[in-house]
């Protein structure tokens, strides 16, 4: 049992092992002050839903409260160990909390009991249904519900009402990890396994600053890299971050050019001759059409445009080319930025090329931000259908329909899935007149503040937002209801490598909070939503008997639960799907025999053209006759959406820290988490501050054509000419990164470009000291600080 | 021959198509993506004017007027609201769509003549007008359920 401090030693002790061994056992645990392990009287099985690495844990409960946490050593993701959210960030549910339902009156939020929020609710949406049918609904939820509630929620939205316009905020964080494996093998779905990187030669990270954002997984790494046999590592980044520091080749691309990148890398690929021309030819198709649009983007093009060194881009392919097995992951870096598809799909591609998928320490993890974004995606929450279904596909619609017992014109496959951005707009121009907000907080998280603000604020939406805190969001609303959070309520979840986890519930929620299974259920109710033969819709009102009608929806496409039980999850942890009859303990690797979910039956999508987003052709789809082969597929590079001029110069990107999650509505609750990062800062390098005049700690604005920030600069080894903000603290307009960001997207997935925005920047006046950013991760300082603030540590 | 003067023609036509794309990217910057991609495909039909009014005064210059039954009403100014994107939407597909069409008779003709650069830049052109139709086409689909059906 390790008993220390996870928030100077991030990840924690090393457990060096060497490649193709088992990694080690290291069980952290956390009890609050005064609490012996004799006084817990329970432990309650889950796992941490603080990051989308699902580390598996047990919570300790004391007179009806949580009072710790430990890892559980069994558990695949994690083998005990815990990281500082995991660790500390449940306290956050424990102040703050929403306790009985709100209702605006005279313009203001005033307390109120179920019956009277719930009436007003039902009223509101049962006449608009009634006016304007069901394309004036709108739901926007989240990557931090359960299983049985997305697919809940996506029964009433897709069966009972039929609107097109459900999406999570799962469109932030995971919408390309999603659309990138659709494009390449058929359908979402991650194809391989953590366990990979135990076996791994080489480690390749897109854009993805594992060591803050899912430190456990990166403990696994540090494991491996400080173990025998260690494995080569390239990190493609702005930032000097912690991975940055241990790569054998960091590309600290300018932010925005990732795709000038990655069409070189596998540009240099073909000409090296390094593909696995006989896996080429057996698995994939679409070769030509990669090489002809790859053609030109050779090492000394991309490093004009990405700012790097040729030889570097050429060393870093000779990794790939030289190592048999690699691992590549890819994160909101690739996610966030204009052309995303296309670069995640290049990542897929080197794999491809190479044959690195489907065998131990061969493989790709496209990451998800969130812990249960994955199941927002499978259970058609969003903008898909259940179970991976293709809403183009007739079939898929009838399968739906049949196990809904609804007519298939309900549900809503006549029209493309409505995407969150353009929810928003619906619901700024009145056409969504209803919008409910579940678990996420779109006043901070969702681009250009100023405008999301006034569209939730406004006359011509009814607001309704289900939380666990009164956040930015839910302060807008027209209707606040309390909602249970996690270890709250019991449901499962699944992460980043298809890993589903139970958790049980081990406390009772707050006040009068409800889950939001038991919201919806009782929505659906009142709104007496009904099936063919004038049953209630959804049928069910337990989370088990939401599960196994997930379970049911689940049966025969890529993610099926068929297979699996509470009991099972309680007993073993965490199981990946698939888990059937044929593979009852579940599946740790898709596509091992390089057979891809590309025939016309089974896929979830036709394709798109990754340039512009249009739908490939039904007929053009089954024309290429893929047939189970992977799709190589890319996009010419073209410059981001906002490039610096001369009025605003310098690339902001946006990010996140070790110590908080998302817009900090549990973290900033911690007290352990919030004194390591209590406040907002803003990161430029040596260079341009000096340029500036700016100093450690000057207070600056960062100014765009959408707004501004003030904060303090923290003087990193960010990239020249690059600016860096992290996103969590919106509790003012002043301190909110997305204030600066633009309303643009991917056009294939279309998550929102948070990653480049020209702005420029000007000292307002001398700080009080060093900025109160963290010192012992990306944004370490390049000078040691010469005061001491305590957040040294 | 008459092929000068359709070139001419043609010329035009790419030129009041790069100015309804700039119109629509400034008349729709409420809907970003139709601001991007249709500042996007302006670049291009810019691009794309250039190139085809360089070969054209090279090699088939036009002593005439273009065929003036055939030139396209301009599109400068924009409509709003979501039926009024719809609406623009749709305009702006028939102008690409007849663009396009000229484009493969363009590349046709090239055939005829043997003109192998005439050829190329035909091909290429027509195939990249036939995203941009494909986008529109894909983003009229996406709008109009909620335009023509709850819109206020």
């Amino acid at each position: 049992m390790v008993l220390e401090d996870r928030i100077s030693d991030i990840w924690g002790a090393r457990n060096p092992f060497a490649s193709g061994g088992v990694w080690p056992d290291r069980v952290d645990q956390f009890l609050v002050d005064g609490v012996e392990e004799s006084d817990v009287e329970t432990w309650v099985r889950g796992a941490c839903l603080l990051c989308s690495n699902g580390c598996g844990l047990e919570v300790a409960v004391s007179g009806g409260r949580m009072v710790g946490v430990r890892g559980r050593a069994e558990d695949r993701i994690n083998h005990g160990r815990l990281g500082p959210k995991g660790l500390y960030g449940w306290q956050g549910e424990q102040s703050g909390r929403l306790t009985t339902p709100l209702i605006r009156r005279g313009g203001e939020l005033v307390e109120t009991d179920w019956e009277t929020a719930m009436g007003a609710i039902v009223e509101r949406s049962a006449a608009l249904l009634a006016e304007r049918g069901p394309l004036s609904h709108g739901f926007y939820t989240s990557g931090q519900l359960m299983i049985e509630e997305y697919y809940t929620l996506a029964v009433i939205g897709k069966a009972g009402i039929g609107t097109p316009h459900m999406d999570g905020n799962t469109r932030l964080c995971t919408a390309t990890a999603s659309a990138a494996f659709q494009e390449s093998f058929g359908t979402d779905g991650q194809p391989s396994s953590y366990t990979d990187i135990d076996s791994c030669d080489a480690l390749f990270l897109f854009g993805h600053n594992v060591a803050e954002t899912q430190t456990v997984l990166w403990a696994r790494m540090l494991d491996r890299l400080d173990g025998p046999e260690p494995p080569r590592l390239v990190c493609v980044d702005p930032r000097r971050t912690n991975v940055a520091e241990r790569a054998s080749v960091h590309l600290p691309i300018r932010n925005g050019t990732n795709l000038a990148l990655m069409n070189a890398m596998v540009h240099e690929l073909i000409a090296t001759d390094a593909i696995d021309h006989d896996y080429v030819a057996e698995h994939t198709a679409g070769l030509e059409d990669l090489e002809r649009l790859t053609a030109e983007a050779t090492p000394e093009w991309a490093a004009e445009i990405c700012g790097v060194p040729a030889a570097d881009i050429r060393r870093a392919v000779e990794i790939f080319a030289t190592s048999d097995r690699v691992v590549s992951t890819c994160s909101m870096g690739f996610y966030q930025s204009h052309q995303a598809t296309a670069a995640s799909c290049q990542v897929n591609n080197l794999h491809l090329l190479r044959g690195m998928l489907g065998r131990p320490g061969a493989g790709i993890l496209q990451m998800n931000g969130q812990p249960s974004a994955e199941n927002n995606r499978e259970a058609g929450c969003g903008a898909a259908l259940p179970g991976f279904r293709n809403w183009n596909n007739p079939e898929h619609v009838a399968e739906l329909a049949e196990l809904w017992n609804v007519d298939p014109i309900v549900i809503p496959h006549w029209t493309p899935p409505t995407n969150a951005n353009q929810i928003f707009r619906y619901a700024e121009q009145g056409s969504i007149g209803f919008l409910w907000i579940a678990g996420t907080n779109p006043a901070v998280s969702m681009p250009e503040l100023a405008r999301i603000r006034s569209i939730l604020g406004g006359e011509q939406c009814f607001v309704v937002v289900s939380d666990g805190y009164l956040t930015e969001t839910a302060q807008l609303a027209d209707v606040v209801l309390p909602a249970a959070l996690w270890a709250e309520k019991t449901g499962t979840y699944t992460n980043v490598d298809r890993t589903v986890h139970l958790q049980e519930k081990a406390v009772d929620p707050p006040g009068q909070a409800r889950s939001d299974l038991d919201i919806w259920v009782d929505y659906a109710r009142r709104l007496d939503l009904r099936d063919k033969d004038g049953r209630p819709l959804p049928p069910w009102d337990t989370p088990e008997a939401a599960f196994e009608g997930w379970k049911a929806c689940s049966a025969g496409r890529p993610c099926d639960y068929s297979g699996l039980t509470y009991a099972q999850l309680h007993e073993i942890g965490g199981i990946q799907w698939p888990v059937t009859t044929d593979t009852p303990e579940g599946t740790e690797r898709l596509y091992v025999d390089g057979v891809f979910a590309t025939t016309a039956e089974y896929c979830e999508t036709w394709g798109h053209d990754l340039t512009t987003g249009s739908p490939v052709a039904e007929a053009d789809f089954r024309a290429a006759r893929f047939e189970g082969r992977a799709i190589l597929k890319t996009a010419p590079y073209e410059p981001a959406f906002e490039t610096p001029d001369e009025e605003y110069p310098l690339r902001l990107t946006t990010g996140r820290t070790v110590y908080h999650f998302h817009t900090r509505t549990k973290t900033s609750r911690t007290v352990q988490l919030n004194d390591a990062a209590p406040e907002v800062w803003v990161e430029l390098s040596q260079p341009d501050a000096f340029r500036l005049g700016i100093s450690e700690g000057d207070l600056v604005r960062v100014s765009s054509r959408r707004g501004h920030i003030d904060a303090p600069a923290r003087i990193s080894h960010v990239r020249d000419g690059v600016v860096f903000a992290p996103w969590h603290y919106g509790s003012q307009a002043v301190t909110a990164a997305n204030e600066l960001t633009l309303s643009a997207w991917d056009p294939v997935s279309k998550q929102p470009e948070f990653k480049v925005a020209a702005v420029n920047v000007r000292r307002l006046r001398a700080g009080e000291g060093p900025a109160p950013a963290p010192t012992i991760t990306a944004s370490a300082p390049v000078t040691p600080l010469v005061r001491v603030t305590g957040r040294e540590r | 021959m008459h092929l000068p003067r359709y070139l001419a023609m043609l010329v035009d036509t790419e030129r009041a198509l790069a100015d309804a794309y700039v119109a629509m990217s400034a008349g729709h910057r409420a809907d970003a993506d139709v601001t991007f991609t249709c500042a996007s495909f302006a670049r291009q039909a810019t691009a794309h004017a250039a190139e085809l009014a360089a070969t054209v005064e090279d090699r088939y210059p036009s002593t005439g007027d273009g065929p003036d039954r055939l030139r396209p009403a301009p599109f400068t100014t924009t409509r709003t609201g979501a039926v009024g994107l719809l609406r623009d939407l749709a305009e702006l597909h028939q102008l690409a769509v007849f663009a396009e069409t000229t484009w493969e008779l363009v590349e046709q003709v090239g055939y005829g003549l043997r003109d192998r650069e005439l050829i190329a830049i035909a091909s290429r052109r027509s195939t990249g007008l036939g995203v941009q139709v494909a986008w529109m086409r894909t983003r009229m689909k996406a709008e109009a359920a909620q335009a023509l059906l709850v819109a206020t």
